[in-house]
Formats: structure tokens, C-alpha cells, sequence
């Protein structure tokens, strides 16, 4: 029942491609499943139970508070870096090689890649799980971390860097060999992403290699933590669209055909994903609007670009939701809002997806009032502020990423999935309890409650925090249960020795278009245009900044451990 | 790179979705719209460049030195100058009277805190190197905690303070 | 391209998204809604200039 089963693929790829492609998975759930570990540790310890002395024994430093921060630092670590960075790219592996119908262009590049990625995680593991790195996920200097630490993070973004590079060839390749034929939006909608990471990471790398590494070797005595946060979040906004358009991708070109329908506009679904590139990456200082360091008119001219890059979202929400409401026609779905129930609810698959596009919808709007400038005072740095960005990377992304696992498993490994009921099931646990958790989280930062603070060991929190709290406990705990059930299921289907009957066969779902692909305008399939622009947009939004920071460089602050 | 003939690449737009994409405009517009009124003719701004400082020596000179309350006006405008420290501001209450205008000027001497006056608009980081600033009313008495909003090492959810706004 | 049996193709000239167009006038109340109470916080606070 589940998604797709045809006898006859389109294309198959080839037995060591698809267990390439595993081994991305595989290092993101595991990376997932422990990172996800601590998220009701920290749940609970908000509502003031507090289970760490209970488990110390997990931590090598066994120091009870210390428990928290190096928790949380694995948590964000593991699940919004590593979680993220590894299954987007063996997704992105699986789709450039079955939308293009053809292997990559140069195997070994991607393995080197991807070894190197792996490489970087276990580096980086060996200071976190010895508490030498509890500097949480933005690591803001002059907060000092080992290392190896940095190093690792290095390696894993030189990683992704090198098998984006495989996939720039294989594309340029194919383009060569079809002159007249569009670039099938699905890979050139994972390639721009990966383009556009390329791109984004500069920041973080010249934070890391320019001011980092020769702080924390002690080749200097001092960093300037003004500048580092400038770098850091060149790079922090746009890693949030790395994370968010692969599972657009997956909106736009597959959910489509998971439904029984198809992509209601090519033309614009291109369209939005050049936006996407266009306009990702120079606005990072909405994240700084209460940076001392930083010229209030250039905080206010990133606000508008953040406007900006809220239309190719507004355009997605129409295109989707039309995409799946010409599904659900087709279905016999009737009325204005009565369709909705007519969509697949019963594939695990889909209903991930469309869960995941529910929350998104408030993550959306948060996103938007996170993003208002002045607006920013009444949320910056509180509960809110991880209240929503759980309904973007830990709903949006992480919940459709389990709808792709849900049939991207099955074809890879060629086998059924393993309890499709309950695959419907998790979605819908993890769901509920988002919706708990994120909207008291949201709540409790209106009314002030500081992020990344166990706030059970807060001397400040006024009794009517209390309430919320409670329910940040339960929401996060209901959140946990659906996740492992997620990787049981994923984890079972995997090793089970069951394989699917002779024939069948699980295809990757591609949908087709309404309108014809050859029909969208040559701009849309045109890098140059887009890069010169892209790159134009950056100097403009980010270059006098950038050089004013850099010429006022102060090494004036030395490191500090936690 | 040969291309489909032009007339083929006219883009096609289905007139919903263009109705969607000039409505989705103008809400976007109406947003921006509103936080420039708000921030241009309400004055509620964003902190911006102040001063940089040395976070090192900092405290060597006024008015550093002696963070704390500076009566400006008698009863209508203040200046606080606090410290961010692990896992402390200092000082740690201050005060002022209801209705005074009072501008925080707020820096680090360590690593980055964050720094949150409950029930008003001044919330910003306190970064080494930097000088952070904004201006609030109080319009009612009573006890306004600051809290440190940025993580900044093992003892950070005890940093706090309280701005004692009297009659 | 299509070789699943495809009959959806007498609907597909006529499909007018009139769900869809429901949909996202739903989402702009709610979005006006959520986006202005957090804006009236904001007013509610006061001048920080």
C-alpha cells in the first residue's frame, strides 16, 4: 500500500548507490536518535524535574549542572547539524542520480565526501562526549571549546562542500549531453540547495579558519566575538533553508505523486527555488537586530530582504497545498476545506509530510515575527525562539524527512516497511506533541523566559511560568515516544531479514507537472544570471559591513571554558 | 545552448496564483510598513553601534569603574551602567523613579550574556568589546528583573538583577 | 512520460484551486492575527529610543 509499487522502475540505482545512499541514513538517524535523547531531559528539567543526577552515569564528567549544557550542546549538534547535514545530502545523492536517470559523474569524489563528513563527526564527538566542548550548537566565541571540536566541524562542511561538487558535475554533464531538455526541477531544486550552501558556509569557514583556530591554538591571545557572530550567521540564516528545501523538494516534486496528483506549476516551483538562492543568504543580520556591534540601517535593510525571501514561501504554500488539493480531486474529494480529508492519511509517507506542513504554517509565522526587526525585542533569545525554530527544523524538516525515510528505506534496501500502521502513528504522536510543546514554548517566551536556561535551577521564574513549563515537559516527553518509534521502524524495516516479493519494487515517487517542463522560460534553467546575482545581492547587503567589522578588528577577548 | 523557440518560453501563470503572489506582496508590505512606523515615528529601535571598548581594561576608568545609576535630570532622566559577568551583573539591583526616562548602557568584561529588562523592550546582547544600549519608561513601580538571556557558562541561570522602580 | 492509466486529464483543463484559494485566505487571518498581537506587545512596551 505504501506510496509506489511498480514492477518496472523508471531507472534503479545501482546496488553500491543505494547503499551509499544507507549509509547517510544510517549516521543520521543514529546521529537523530542520541541527540534527540536529551531533548525531554531538557524538557523536564523546566518543569523542575530534573533526571540528570539520575543518569549520570551516561556523562564521562559526572558533574551534575554540567550534564545540561554538554546535553544541550549535543542535542543541537546531533540533530540540527549532523541529523540534518547527512540525510540532506544522501537525499540529495538518490535524487540527482534518479532525476537525471544516470550515476554520478565522478563516484569516489562523493565517498571521499561523505568519509570526510564522518571523519568530521567522530573528531568533533570525542571533545563533546568528553564535556570539553559544551559550547552549545552556535559556539559563540569567546566561549572556548577544544579543538577538535572546530576541527571537526570543519571536516564535516569540506565534506558536504566535496560531494556537492559531485553533484555539480554529474549535473553539468547531463545539461551537456541534453542541450534542449529542462533540468527535471526535482535536481535542480537539490542542486541549488547545495549551491547555496556552498556559498552560505563561507562565513562559518572564515569565522572557524580566520578567527577560531588561531585563537584556540593560542597563536593569538584574543577574538573578536562581534565579528565571530557576524560570520557565524552569514552562515546560521541560510543553513536554515539547507535544512527547510529538501523537504520543500520534497513538497513540491514528490508528495505530488505520493497523493495521486501532480505538481501544480513547474514554472513557478523553479521559480521560487532561484529565490530561494537569491535571497537565503543576504540577510543574516536578522538574527543580530540586538547586536551592539552592528548599524541599526543595515539591521533594518536585512529585515525587508528577510520579507523578501518570505514571498518564494508564500508561493510555495499556494503551490503545494494546490498540487495536493488536485490530488485529493481526483481522490473525489469534495468542498471547500472537506478535500483535505480525502488526501492518502493512511500512508505513513504522506501523513509525515502532511504533518509536517501543518506545523511548518506557524513556524512560518513566527518565522516572519522573528524576523520584523523591532518586533525581535519582545522575542529575542527566549523560550519562543526555540518553540519556533522546533516547528521548522524539528517539524518542517525533521517530520518530512521521516515521511522520505518511510518509502526512501524500502527502496534502498529492498525491503516492505515494517508496520505501516504504526509509521502513521509516530508521525501523528510527534505531531501532537510538537503542538503541545511549541505552543508553550512560544507562550512562555512572551511572557520572558529566557532560552538555553534549565530553567528549574532559575532563581527568577515568577508562578505563572509554571503552567506553561508543565506542558513544555509533556509536550517534549509525547515528542520523544514518536521519534523512537520512528527509528524502531526505520531501524527494523532496515535489518529485518524480510525482502519485498519477488517484483515489487518501491520507486522513488516523482511526479509529474500540470504544465509541461519544456514550457518554463530559459531563465529559470540558467545558472549564470542567477549566481551573478546571487553574489551581486551579497556584496551589496553584507560588503561595507563586512569590511567596516573587519577593519575594526579587536583581538581583545580571551577564551573562557564553561 | 540551443533553446525552445520563444513564444514556447512565455511563462505561464495560473491567474489564481498570480492573485496569490501580488496578495502575498502586499502583506509582506503591510509587515514592513508597520515595523517602520513603529521604529521611526513610535521610537521603538533596535540597539546600534554604540562604543567598542576593551573588555580587559574596561573597568580601569570611569564610568566603568563604578557601574551603577547616573541621575542625569532629577527624576525624569537616568543613565545605568551595568557589567555583565560569570554569572553576575553588577550591580545586581539598581534604581529609579516611575516615569523617568532611563537609558541602560550594558557591557561584558568575559564572555557573551544576554540582557532582558521583563515587561519592557530593552532586550540585547551584552558583548565583549561592545557597549550595548536602549532607553525605557517604567511607568509603574515596582520590581523589574534582568536576566541573562545568552548561555554563558555553568552558573548561567542564576544571573539575574532588578531594576526597583519607585513612586 | 505517463505510463500508469491516467484519467485525470479531462479534470485538468478545469481545475480551479478554489480549496487552495480558501486555504491561504485562512492562513492570512490567522498570520494578521498571530503577526499583530505580537506587534501590539511590542507597542505595548514602549519607546526604547
Amino acid at each position: 500500500m505504501l506510496t509506489d509499487t511498480t514492477t518496472t522502475p523508471v531507472y534503479e540505482l545501482t546496488k553500491s548507490d543505494k547503499k551509499f545512499v544507507g549509509w547517510h541514513i544510517l549516521f543520521a538517524v543514529a546521529a537523530l536518535t542520541v541527540g534527540a535523547l536529551f531533548g525531554p531531559l531538557q524538557a523536564l528539567q523546566a518543569a523542575g524535574i530534573d533526571l540528570y543526577p539520575k543518569i549520570d552515569f551516561l556523562f564521562i564528567e559526572i558533574n551534575g549542572v554540567n550534564s545540561y549544557y554538554q546535553g544541550l550542546t549535543l542535542h543541537g549538534v546531533l540533530n540540527a547539524l549532523i541529523w540534518t547535514t547527512f540525510f540532506i545530502t544522501g537525499f540529495t545523492t538518490l535524487v540527482v542520480i534518479r532525476g537525471l536517470k544516470r550515476g554520478l559523474a565522478i563516484p569516489i569524489l562523493n565517498r571521499i565526501g561523505f568519509w570526510m563528513m564522518v571523519a568530521g563527526l567522530v573528531t568533533a564527538a570525542i571533545p563533546l562526549l568528553g564535556n570539553k566542548a559544551s559550547v552549545l550548537y552556535t559556539f559563540y566565541p569567546p566561549m572556548q571549546a577544544d579543538t577538535l571540536f572546530y576541527i571537526g566541524l570543519v571536516l564535516v562542511v569540506v565534506g558536504s562542500w566535496i560531494e556537492g561538487y559531485g553533484f555539480y558535475i554529474t549535473l553539468w554533464r547531463w545539461r551537456k549531453d541534453n542541450p534542449d531538455t529542462r533540468t527535471p526541477f526535482i535536481v535542480l531544486a537539490v542542486v541549488i540547495n547545495m549551491v547555496m550552501w556552498q556559498i552560505a558556509t563561507l562565513g562559518v569557514a572564515a569565522e572557524i579558519l580566520g578567527l577560531i583556530l588561531p585563537w584556540a591554538l593560542g597563536w593569538v591571545d584574543g577574538i573578536d566575538p562581534q565579528l565571530s557572530r557576524t560570520f557565524f550567521w552569514f552562515t546560521g540564516h541560510p543553513l536554515v533553508y539547507f535544512w527547510l528545501l529538501p523537504a520543500y523538494a520534497s513538497w513540491y516534486a514528490m508528495l505530488p505523486k505520493q497523493a495521486g496528483g501532480k505538481l501544480f506549476s513547474d514554472t513557478l516551483a523553479r521559480l521560487a527555488f532561484w529565490l530561494f538562492l537569491l535571497l537565503s543568504i543576504p540577510l543574516g543580520f536578522h538574527h543580530q537586530f540586538v547586536d551592539p556591534g552592528v548599524p541599526a540601517g543595515w539591521k533594518f535593510i536585512h529585515s525587508l530582504l528577510t520579507f523578501g525571501v518570505g514571498f518564494p514561501s508564500l508561493l510555495t504554500l499556494f503551490t503545494v497545498v494546490a498540487s495536493l488539493e488536485y490530488a485529493a480531486r481526483k481522490r473525489g474529494g469534495k468542498g471547500l476545506f472537506g478535500w483535505i480529508r480525502a488526501l492518502p492519511w493512511g500512508d505513513g509517507s504522506v501523513t509525515a509530510q502532511l504533518l509536517a506542513g501543518i506545523l511548518f504554517i506557524f513556524g512560518g509565522i513566527g518565522g516572519v515575527a522573528n524576523a520584523s526587526y523591532n518586533v525581535n525585542l519582545v522575542l529575542h533569545n527566549t523560550a519562543w525562539v526555540p518553540g519556533h525554530f522546533h516547528l521548522t527544523v524539528a517539524s518542517a524538516v525533521t517530520l518530512s524527512f521521516f515521511g522520505i525515510s518511510y518509502w526512501m528505506v524500502p527502496h534502498i534496501t529492498g525491503k516492505p516497511l515494517w508496520k505501516p500502521k504504526w509509521a502513521v502513528a509516530s508521525s501523528w504522536i510527534y505531531f501532537s506533541g510538537m503542538l503541545i510543546f511549541s505552543n508553550a514554548m512560544h507562550t512562555v517566551g512572551l511572557l520572558g523566559a529566557p532560552r538555553r536556561t534549565p530553567l528549574g535551577l532559575a532563581p527568577y521564574v515568577p508562578a505563572e511560568w509554571n503552567g506553561h513549563l508543565f506542558r513544555v515537559a509533556v509536550g517534549g516527553s509525547i515528542m520523544w515516544i514518536g521519534l523512537m518509534l520512528f527509528v524502531t521502524i526505520v531501524a527494523v524495516t532496515a535489518f529485518q531479514r524480510k525482502r519485498l516479493p519477488e517484483g515489487e519494487y518501491i520507486d522513488v515517487p516523482v511526479a509529474e507537472s500540470l504544465d509541461d517542463p519544456q514550457q518554463a522560460p530559459v531563465w529559470l534553467d540558467r545558472w549564470k544570471p542567477w549566481l551573478i546575482a546571487t553574489v551581486v545581492l551579497i556584496i551589496l547587503a553584507y560588503g561595507p559591513q563586512l569590511i567596516d567589522q573587519i577593519l575594526g578588528i579587536e583581538l581583545t577577548s580571551p577564551g573562557f571554558t564553561n | 545552448m540551443s533553446t525552445p523557440s520563444s513564444e514556447k518560453t512565455k511563462m505561464h501563470i495560473d491567474p489564481t496564483e498570480r492573485a496569490w503572489m501580488r496578495a502575498a506582496i502586499v502583506v509582506l508590505v503591510i509587515f514592513a510598513v508597520s515595523v517602520t512606523i513603529a521604529g521611526f515615528m513610535l521610537g521603538i529601535q533596535v540597539p546600534t553601534e554604540e562604543q567598542r571598548v576593551n573588555p580587559q581594561t574596561i573597568q580601569d576608568a570611569p564610568p566603568w569603574s563604578e557601574p551603577g545609576v547616573r541621575e542625569i535630570v532629577p527624576g525624569e532622566k537616568y543613565d545605568v551602567y551595568i557589567v555583565s559577568k560569570r554569572f553576575f551583573y553588577e550591580p545586581s539591583t539598581v534604581e529609579v523613579p516611575v516615569g523617568a526616562e532611563v537609558t541602560f548602557y550594558v557591557t561584558s568584561t568575559d564572555v557573551q550574556h544576554g540582557f532582558k529588562i521583563q515587561d519592557t523592550n530593552v532586550n540585547f546582547m551584552a558583548v565583549p568589546g561592545e557597549v550595548s544600549k536602549l532607553t525605557t519608561t517604567f511607568n509603574e513601580a515596582g520590581t523589574y528583573d534582568y536576566i541573562c538571556t545568552e548561555y554563558c557558562g555553568l552558573g548561567h541561570a542564576a544571573m539575574f538583577g532588578s531594576v526597583l522602580v519607585t513612586q | 512520460m505517463t505510463t500508469e492509466g491516467d484519467n485525470g486529464n479531462e479534470t485538468e483543463g478545469e481545475f480551479k484551486p478554489t480549496g487552495t484559494v480558501a486555504f491561504v485566505a485562512a492562513f492570512v487571518v490567522v498570520l494578521m492575527l498571530m503577526w499583530f498581537s505580537i506587534y501590539i506587545i511590542l507597542l505595548s512596551r514602549g519607546a526604547t529610543i
